[in-house]
C-alpha cells in the first residue's frame, strides 16, 4: 500500500495550491476546535488544582462560595480541637480564613476587577504544600503587609513586590509573591486574618481549611458536626468544591465553542468536498486507467477517501501545532462562580490532541465521501475518451 | 456583456457553485451567531434608563451597606428616588437551572423601574404579601411556573429552606431587559437576620437612585460618595450602565475569545472561495487564452474572474444571513435557557446584514486575487497547448 | 473454431446520445485464434473502439455474446471482472495514460498492487518488462521526462507486467510520429512472436495495420 501512500502525497503535490488552501482552512477549524477544548482545560486544570485532595473546606451551612459564607471565631476553636485533624509537630493543620472581594485596577486598560483577598496565617500555607513564596517573603503576622499571587503581581497596578496597595481604606506593602503551580490562588493576594477583619470591619471568618488525618474520616467528621449544634456548617472536600466553581464556565466554553465549531466545520467539509471533486474531475482518465488495469471500484472508492483523508490528517497536525502554541500565553476572566478575576492558560492533552485529528479527519473524509463515490461510478469507457490534463 | 458572461460561468459548474455558496453561507450563518453572541453580552449595559445610580461597597460588590444609608442619600441634591436590593443567592432544586434572585424593597423598587411591568392586581398582591416573589414572563415559562405556585429555595446568603408564593409574572418593555429573574420581599429575608445573624442584619447589596437630571450624574455620584467618606462602609456609585458594561467586560477574555474566532471562520470562507476559484481559472486555461489572443486585456480578465468570484462570496452571504435569522431564534433559545446566568437576551444586531454584504464582498475580492494572478502568470502559448 | 481465444458472436451495440440511439456494432461476429496479431482497421466511428471496449468487459454487448477463453465475459459481474481483467488483459492506449505523479517504475507496479506479490518480488517483474521494452535505464524518470515514444513503452511495460494472454492497443500509435510508431509497432510484433501474446490492435493507420498477421476492416459496424 505504500505507493499508495506516496500515489496521494504526489496527488496532493501535484495540485498544491487547491490542496494548501484547503489543507490550510481545514487547519484553522481544527484550530478553533483545539483551542476551544484547550481553554476549557485550562480553566478545568487551574480550578482543579487549586484544591488539594486531602483537604476539606469548612463554609457556613448553605454557603456556596467562600464569599458568601461566615464562620465565627468559637466554631473556628471548637473544630481546632478536633482530634482527627492531621498535625505537623504539634500544631493541628487547620486554617480558618477570612475571603473577602476587593476592586484593583488592571495594568495596561486600568479597567477594575475583581480580586479575592484572603487572609489567614502561617497555617494557610502549611495546609497548602502547593503554594510557595517565590519571591520576596512571608508576611509579619498582624502588620499590613501581603502577599500576591504570581498572576496579581503581573496583571494589577501595584501588585508586584515592593510597591503598595490600597483597599478597606488602608496601604499594603507587598513583600512577596507566591506561585502554585498555575491553580487558582494565582490569581488571589494573601494576608494576615486579624488585619484584614480589622481593615473590612468584620468580626468573623469566612471559611476553614483543615486537613484529616485521612481523607476517609470525612464522615465521622460529619457526624460530629450533626451532633454539636453550634456547628452550622458544612464540610466538602476542597477538590470538589473548586471542581463545582469550574463547572458554569467550562460548560459555557465548551457547548457555546463546540456547537458553533461544528456548524462551520461543515462549511470547511464542504471546502473538502469541493477540492476532492475537482481532484476526481481532473483525474477522470486516471481512474479509467486504473480500472481498465483491474482496480475494483472499491479501490477506487478508498483510493480517493484515504486522499482527503491525508488532507484532513495533515491540516489537522498544522492545526495542533498552531494551537499549540496559544500554551505560551495565557488568558483572564471574570469567574462567575466567584465573582472574582481567574486567570488560565490554555492546555494541551494527548486526548484533546487526538481528537482534533479524528476531527480535522473525519471532516475531510466525509467530505471526500461524494466525490469518491463519483470516482468509483466512472464510467470506463467515457473516463478513457476524455482527454484531461 | 461581460456581466452576462459572468454569470454564464457561474452557472457552468452548477455542483461546485452551489458547493461553494452553501459552505459559505454556513460559515456566514456561524459568524453571524457569534457577532450576536457578543452583541446580547454588552445588550444588558446599554438597554437600561440613563437616569439611575447604582450605590455599591466601595471595596467590591461582595461588601454589603447598611441599609440606613438610605435616609442620607436620599437628602443629596438631586435624587429623585430611592430603592435598594440584595442578592438572595440560594439554590433551586440541584442548582443547575440558575436564575437571579433578588430580594428589594417593592413599593420603591417597581417604581424606579418602570420596565418591570406588573398587572394592578398582581402588583398588589405581591406588594400585600411578605412572602410573596414575582418572576419574569420567561423564567416562568422554562420552568412552568404560574401565579400561585411555591418557589422553594435553599438560602446560602441567607441561610434556610424558603418558600415564597409566586404573585405575579412580570414582562418587560425593553427587549434587553431580562424577564429571567426573581424578586422578592428585603423584609422577609432580613427579619430572620436579625433573630439569627444580628452582625449582618440591616444591609443591603446596593440603592437604586433615579436622578431628578441624568446630566448631573457625575456630580450626584461624587456627592454621594463624598458623603460617606472616611465611614466604615466608604460607597462607589455609578451609572447603571457603568456596572453593567463593567460586569460585562471583566468577562472580557472570554467575548474577545469569540470575536477572534468569528474573524478566523471568516478567513476560512476566504480559502474556501479561493480554492474554488482557483479550480476555476485552472479549468478555464485554455478559454483565457483565447481571449488573451482576441485582445481581452488582463483588466477585461479580472472582471470576469473577479465578479465570479464576488457573486459566489456574495449569494453565500445573503443565503447565510437569511438563515441566521431563523437559527438565531433557536441558538438564543438554547443559550438563555442553559447559561441565562450569562444571556438575559438574544437578539441579532441590526447592522449584521450590511455588515454580512460588506464582508462577503470583500471575501469575494480577495478570494479572486490568487487566482487572478495564476490566470496572469500564464502565457498565451501554455494556455493553448493546454489542449494538446 | 474450438481454439480461438477470443470468441465474438453475433454482437449489436448502440450508444444513446439525447436519447436517441445510435447504432455502432450490428451482427459483428469475430474469432481471433490464440498467439495471433489482429489489426481492427477503421475509420472513427466504426466501431472499432467499441469492440475493444465490450471484449474488456468496460461495456456489456445488448445482443450477442464474447467469450474470451471460454468465459462469457458480459456474465461476470463487476468485481469478478475487475479480477478477470488484471489477469487476462493488458490495455495500451493512444495517449498512454501514464500517472504523471508516479516514475515509470511505479506505473509498470501499479498492477502488480493488485497481487500478493512481496515487495522484492515485484520489483523484479517491474525491471523485467521495463527491459523487455527497452527502457530498462529509465525506471526513476517520471512521464513528462520521457518522450512520446519512451511513454508508450512504459504504458506497454506496465500492459505486459501481469503477463497477460491478450493485449489490447487503442490506436498507440496515434500520437507519435511516424519513427516512434514503428518503434511501437516492431516492439508489438516482437511480443507477439517471442511471448505469444494474442494482440488486438485498432486503428485507422493502415501501415501500423499491415505489421499485424491479420487484417479486418471495418465500416459501420460490420467486417468487410
Amino acid at each position: 500500500m505504500s505507493i499508495f501512500f506516496s500515489y496521494n502525497l504526489r496527488h496532493l503535490f501535484a495540485r498544491r495550491i487547491t490542496n494548501l488552501l484547503t489543507i490550510t482552512g481545514i487547519s484553522m477549524v481544527v484550530f478553533i476546535f483545539v483551542g476551544v477544548l484547550m481553554l476549557a482545560q485550562g480553566v478545568k486544570y487551574t480550578l482543579v488544582n487549586t484544591g488539594s485532595m486531602d483537604n476539606v473546606l469548612v463554609l457556613r451551612k448553605g454557603a456556596i462560595s467562600e464569599i458568601g459564607s461566615g464562620l465565627y471565631r468559637e466554631q473556628a476553636a471548637i473544630l481546632e480541637t478536633y482530634p482527627d485533624i492531621a498535625r505537623l509537630g504539634e500544631d493541628p493543620l487547620f486554617s480558618p480564613e477570612v475571603v473577602v472581594l476587593i476592586t484593583l485596577e488592571k495594568k495596561g486598560t486600568g479597567a477594575a476587577a475583581n480580586v479575592t483577598l484572603r487572609g489567614g496565617s502561617a497555617e494557610s500555607f502549611r495546609v497548602r504544600p502547593q503554594v510557595r513564596i517565590v519571591s520576596g517573603r512571608m508576611w509579619r503576622p498582624g502588620s499590613n503587609e501581603v502577599v500576591t499571587g504570581k498572576q496579581v503581581a503581573q496583571r494589577f497596578k501595584n501588585g508586584a513586590l515592593g510597591q503598595t496597595l490600597r483597599f478597606g481604606r488602608q496601604n499594603w506593602t507587598v513583600v512577596g509573591t507566591f506561585e502554585s503551580g498555575g491553580s487558582g490562588f494565582e490569581s488571589e493576594t494573601w494576608g494576615d486574618a486579624d488585619r484584614f477583619m480589622d481593615a473590612f470591619g468584620r468580626t468573623y471568618y469566612s471559611s476553614a481549611i483543615l486537613r484529616l488525618r485521612d481523607p476517609s474520616l470525612l464522615p465521622t467528621l460529619q457526624t460530629y458536626i450533626d451532633e454539636d449544634p453550634r456547628l452550622q456548617v458544612s464540610v466538602t472536600p476542597e477538590t470538589a468544591y473548586y471542581e463545582s466553581r469550574s463547572g458554569g464556565l467550562v460548560n459555557f466554553i465548551r457547548t457555546l465553542g463546540l456547537m458553533l465549531t461544528g456548524l462551520f466545520s461543515a462549511g470547511a467539509s464542504l471546502g473538502a468536498m469541493i477540492t476532492m471533486y475537482g481532484a476526481v474531475a481532473n483525474r477522470t482518465t486516471e481512474i479509467g486507467t486504473l480500472r481498465a488495469m483491474g482496480f475494483t471500484r472499491s479501490k477506487i472508492f478508498s483510493l480517493f477517501v484515504f486522499e482527503s483523508a491525508l488532507v484532513g490528517f495533515i491540516g489537522s497536525v498544522l492545526g495542533i501545532a498552531l494551537a499549540s502554541l496559544l500554551q505560551f500565553t495565557s488568558l483572564s476572566t471574570i469567574n462567575f462562580a466567584t465573582m472574582s478575576e481567574l486567570a488560565y492558560g490554555f492546555v494541551l492533552t494527548h486526548s484533546i490532541a487526538i481528537w482534533g485529528v479524528l476531527f480535522g479527519v473525519i471532516m475531510a473524509t466525509l467530505g471526500g465521501l461524494l466525490p469518491a463515490i463519483r470516482a468509483m461510478r466512472t464510467n470506463i469507457p467515457h473516463a478513457l475518451k476524455f482527454r484531461g490534463a | 456583456m461581460l456581466l452576462r458572461y459572468v454569470i454564464r460561468n457561474l452557472a457552468r459548474h452548477p455542483l461546485r457553485a452551489t458547493l461553494t455558496i452553501l459552505a459559505m453561507s454556513i460559515i456566514i450563518l456561524a459568524f453571524g451567531l457569534l457577532r450576536t453572541t457578543v452583541a446580547s453580552w454588552y445588550a444588558d449595559s446599554l438597554g437600561t434608563p440613563p437616569d439611575r445610580l447604582r450605590t455599591r461597597h466601595a471595596v467590591s460588590i461582595s461588601f454589603q451597606l447598611p441599609v440606613i444609608y438610605q435616609q442620607r442619600i436620599a437628602s443629596v441634591p438631586g435624587v429623585a428616588g430611592i430603592s435598594y436590593a440584595n442578592w438572595f443567592g440560594g439554590r433551586w432544586k440541584d442548582g443547575k437551572a440558575f436564575f437571579p434572585r433578588y430580594a428589594v424593597e417593592p413599593v420603591s423598587y417597581l417604581e424606579l423601574h418602570p420596565e418591570i411591568q406588573l398587572s394592578p392586581s398582581q402588583r398588589e398582591a405581591f406588594l400585600r404579601d411578605r412572602r410573596a416573589c414575582i418572576v419574569g414572563r420567561k423564567l416562568a415559562d422554562k420552568l412552568g411556573w404560574d401565579v400561585g405556585d411555591i418557589v422553594r429555595l435553599q438560602g446560602s446568603l441567607y441561610p434556610g429552606d424558603w418558600e415564597f408564593t409566586i404573585r405575579g409574572i412580570y414582562s418587560t418593555t425593553s427587549p434587553t431587559t431580562d424577564e429571567g429573574s426573581l424578586y422578592l420581599h428585603w423584609v422577609a429575608i432580613d427579619e430572620q437576620r436579625r433573630i439569627e445573624d444580628r452582625d449582618r442584619a440591616g444591609t443591603v447589596g446596593w440603592f437604586v437612585i433615579r436622578m431628578a437630571n441624568p446630566e448631573q450624574a457625575a456630580q450626584i455620584s461624587e456627592a454621594i460618595d463624598r458623603t460617606f467618606t472616611n465611614s466604615m462602609a466608604e460607597t462607589r456609585t455609578e451609572t447603571e450602565q457603568a456596572f453593567r458594561a463593567n460586569m460585562a467586560t471583566m468577562s472580557g477574555a472570554v467575548i474577545r475569545a469569540i470575536e477572534i474566532m468569528s474573524f478566523l471562520i471568516l478567513g476560512i470562507s476566504l480559502l474556501i472561495v479561493a480554492n474554488a476559484m482557483a479550480m476555476t481559472v485552472r479549468e478555464r486555461h485554455h478559454e483565457y487564452g483565447i481571449l488573451k489572443t482576441l485582445g481581452f486585456r488582463a483588466s477585461h480578465l479580472g472582471f470576469l474572474i473577479f465578479g465570479e468570484s464576488v457573486c459566489l462570496a456574495l449569494f453565500g452571504g445573503i443565503l447565510g444571513v437569511v438563515l441566521t435569522y431563523p437559527a438565531s431564534k433557536g441558538f438564543g433559545m438554547f443559550l438563555t435557557s442553559n447559561f441565562g446566568g450569562f444571556f438575559a437576551t438574544f437578539e441579532l444586531p441590526v447592522q449584521l446584514p450590511v455588515l454580512v454584504i460588506l464582508i462577503s464582498v470583500g471575501i469575494g475580492l480577495l478570494g479572486a486575487v490568487i487566482p487572478f494572478f495564476l490566470c496572469l502568470r500564464s502565457r498565451i502559448r501554455d494556455e493553448l497547448r493546454h489542449v494538446g | 473454431m474450438a481454439t480461438s481465444i477470443i470468441d465474438i458472436q453475433k454482437v449489436s451495440h448502440s450508444y444513446f446520445r439525447d436519447d436517441i440511439e445510435i447504432p455502432v456494432l450490428k451482427q459483428l461476429t469475430l474469432n481471433i485464434e490464440p498467439a495471433s496479431f489482429v489489426a481492427l482497421l477503421g475509420p472513427s466511428g466504426s466501431g472499432k473502439t467499441t469492440i475493444l471496449n465490450l471484449m474488456a468487459g468496460f461495456d456489456r454487448p445488448m445482443h450477442g455474446r464474447i467469450s474470451i477463453n471460454q468465459i462469457n465475459v458480459s456474465q461476470l459481474s463487476e468485481r469478478q471482472l475487475a479480477r478477470w481483467r488484471a489477469k487476462a488483459i493488458g490495455f495500451i492506449f493512444q495517449f498512454y495514460n501514464l500517472i504523471p505523479v508516479l516514475t515509470a517504475a511505479e506505473n509498470v507496479e501499479l498492477p502488480l498492487l493488485l497481487t500478493s506479490l512481496s515487495r522484492a518480488q515485484r520489483a523484479k517483474h517491474v525491471a523485467t518488462a521495463l527491459r523487455l521494452v527497452g527502457l530498462g535505464d529509465r525506471m526513476t524518470h517520471y512521464p513528462r521526462q520521457l518522450s512520446g515514444g519512451q511513454e508508450q513503452r512504459v504504458a506497454i511495460a506496465r500492459a505486459i507486467v501481469m503477463d497477460p494472454a491478450i493485449l489490447l492497443a487503442d490506436e498507440p500509435t496515434g500520437n507519435l510520429d511516424s519513427e516512434a510508431a514503428e518503434e511501437i509497432m516492431i516492439l508489438l510484433q516482437r511480443l507477439n512472436a517471442e511471448q505469444g501474446k494474442t494482440i488486438v490492435l485498432v486503428t485507422h493507420d493502415l501501415e501500423a495495420a499491415q505489421r499485424a498477421t491479420t487484417i479486418c476492416k471495418l465500416q459501420k459496424g460490420r467486417l468487410v
